[in-house]
């Protein structure tokens, strides 16, 4: 164990160092700061009937998000930002971790070294984990910030608490869930499959869930967790039980176990 | 056995459905010995590297480092081998320090010296902090081979590391190589398609064709190969080469009318052998000294005559 994380650290310095200069961390930076500044001026347009029929379609869409402009409200709002943009980008940041090896063909200068590949992979899980966590964080904080600016009404200590453990909640499912989407980029050894395999459990996710199975699905499981799917279809979905988490959680266990087996395994052509 | 040599490997086999890329290759490689993998695009130079890197799983065969067996979750061996396989790669975004300092911590070094004596080492100094997508292929490659010198290797694995180097940097890769080879004692195996190149540096040459391992050379070999030879076409070949058997002078039989000799002797004064051929009976059809290419020779050895003679 020690031998690990003797390993470990070094790999996941080489991690962070590799995403600290890349384009790529500004533009997820970006993204998420944009969905909260968008998930800001809705409630800005909500605080002001008059103003949101004024805007016509904005404000119709933003009465339908949001309903009311509150602390609670622009929470949800957040939720459902997080939990449908933290899919994406999320999935994203795993694909272009573990694809950028391949595209930049930096993979074989990873291959026959005394730190294991399965330390590299756990250390880029890790990366990836922390790098979505902390955009979950960004956008708790940049919420916090519009909220005052807005000064929302209806705020308390319990409701930011909620607002934090519900965004940590969804990131922390999302993040697991997209775990299987840097083993697709390893095993495609290219970026456009692995993008195509998070837009294709986005419409299996929509498939599903209309035919009433979506708790057992484990991507449609950070949405049902943070109420944002019931936002959009605008029914009461299914309580999540113990056999969804338990999916979730086999998604990531064994999209690690597979991309340290194939890492390690596999031929490195 | 295994301990004297840096390279063992046996029976390598690599298939790609049908496709044979590697076939029953066996290698021995002795420490200190810079060796020449020679064989042209396709021959499966690039795939028998990465099996004995371990980046690829052989269908059959084994292949030993120092001893100690390549397969799946062995990491201990390659803190002693450098590599470079195919063209170098860098990260774009990352300086010339940046990507090295990337190897120096996954090579789990812990002198963080050690980035900015290769750097020095391979005159890399004036692009230290500049971002690898700038960097000339050139230079690029001499990141490659810093990445793969960074730790002092024993072993030196190079897919052709002369490509897009221009003619003064190859001198100089080859003499980085040399002295490495020389004065610390590493092992260099090194694959190239061009002969000319590996001879100006091989102390031994192997020659793969079509995934197999079709000749090995040493250097003093590769020299015979390329020497001069004499070359007389006679009707009568065989009382010719009595004549000159007679006068001392070895000649082997070529083709239906040629006798080929290297006697020294015989290439200083050929006029003295048409002389003697002449006065015996035999008169010379054409006597031609003739300087065989390290190319053609290759060319030959794989089997794709007509190399041309000069």
């Amino acid at each position: 164990m020690n031998a690990i994380f003797k390993e470990l650290a070094p790999a996941l310095q080489v991690e962070f160092l590799k995403i600290r200069r890349s384009k790529t961390l500004w533009l997820t930076i970006l993204a998420f700061a944009v969905l909260t500044i968008i998930g800001g001026l809705f409630m800005f347009i909500l605080k002001d009937p008059e103003r949101a029929r004024q805007l016509g379609l904005i404000g119709a869409k933003a009465q339908i998000f949001g309903g009311t402009a509150d602390w609670l409200n622009f929470f949800n709002l957040m939720f459902l930002l997080v939990s449908i943009g933290g899919l994406i980008i999320f999935g994203f940041i795993f694909v272009w971790i573990f694809g950028r090896e391949y595209s930049d063909k930096t993979y074989y200068d990873m291959l026959s070294l005394p730190t294991s590949r399965v330390t590299i992979v756990i250390a880029k899980i890790i990366t990836a984990a922390y790098w979505s966590m902390a955009l979950i964080l960004l956008v708790f904080v940049l919420s916090l910030v519009i909220g005052l600016v807005l000064q929302l009404p209806e705020g308390s200590a319990a409701i930011i608490r909620h607002g934090l453990t519900l965004l940590l909640g969804t990131g922390t499912l999302t993040v697991v869930i997209c775990i299987p989407f840097g083993f697709v980029a390893s095993f495609t050894r290219s970026y456009l499959p692995a993008v195509g395999s998070i837009f294709l459990v986005m419409v299996l996710g929509q498939i599903i869930s209309q035919i009433g199975y979506g708790q057992y699905f484990p991507w449609n499981i950070p949405m049902m967790y943070s109420g944002a799917a019931q936002a959009l279809s605008g029914k009461t979905a299914a309580p999540l039980g113990f056999v969804s988490y338990l999916l979730v959680i086999l998604v990531g266990v064994i999209a690690i176990i597979v991309t340290g087996v194939w890492w390690r395994c596999a031929d490195q052509t | 056995m295994g301990a004297s040599l840096a390279i063992e490997a046996s029976g390598l086999t690599k298939r790609f459905g049908n496709f044979i890329a590697v076939n029953d290759l066996s290698l021995n490689i002795r420490r200190g010995e810079i060796y020449g993998f020679l064989g042209l695009n396709g021959a499966g130079k690039t795939t028998t590297i990465r099996m004995l890197l371990g980046m690829i799983r052989p269908s059959a065969g084994t292949v030993s480092l120092f001893g100690a067996k390549v397969e799946p979750g062995q990491k201990g061996i390659w803190q002693r081998v450098g590599y470079m396989v195919e063209t170098p790669h860098a990260y774009p975004d990352l300086t010339v320090r940046e990507n090295l300092e990337i190897s120096r911590r996954l090579r789990q070094l812990k002198d963080a010296g050690s980035v900015e004596n290769i750097i020095g080492r391979m005159g890399l100094a004036q692009y230290a902090n500049r971002r690898a997508l700038v960097l000339s292929l050139g230079n690029a490659q001499r990141l490659g081979l810093a990445k793969a010198l960074i730790h002092h290797p024993d072993l030196l694995l190079l897919d052709e590391p002369a490509n897009a180097l221009d003619p003064a940097g190859i001198v100089e890769v080859r003499k980085l190589l040399l002295g490495l080879a020389q004065n610390d004692g590493v092992t260099v195996f090194i694959s190239s398609h061009i002969l000319s190149e590996v001879a100006k540096l091989a102390t031994r040459i192997g020659v793969v064709h079509q995934g197999r391992l079709v000749k090995e050379l040493t250097a003093a070999e590769l020299t015979e190969a390329e020497q001069q030879r004499l070359m007389v076409d006679v009707m009568d070949i065989i009382a010719a080469q009595a004549v000159l058997a007679k006068s001392g002078i070895a000649a082997r039989l070529e083709g239906k009318n040629s006798l080929v000799t290297t006697d020294k002797s015989a290439m200083q004064h050929p006029e003295k052998i048409a002389t003697l051929l002449v006065e015996a009976g035999c008169p010379p059809s054409r006597l031609v000294i003739e300087q065989k290419d390290l190319e053609s020779y290759f060319l030959e050895l794989v089997g794709m005559k007509e190399g041309k003679n000069q």
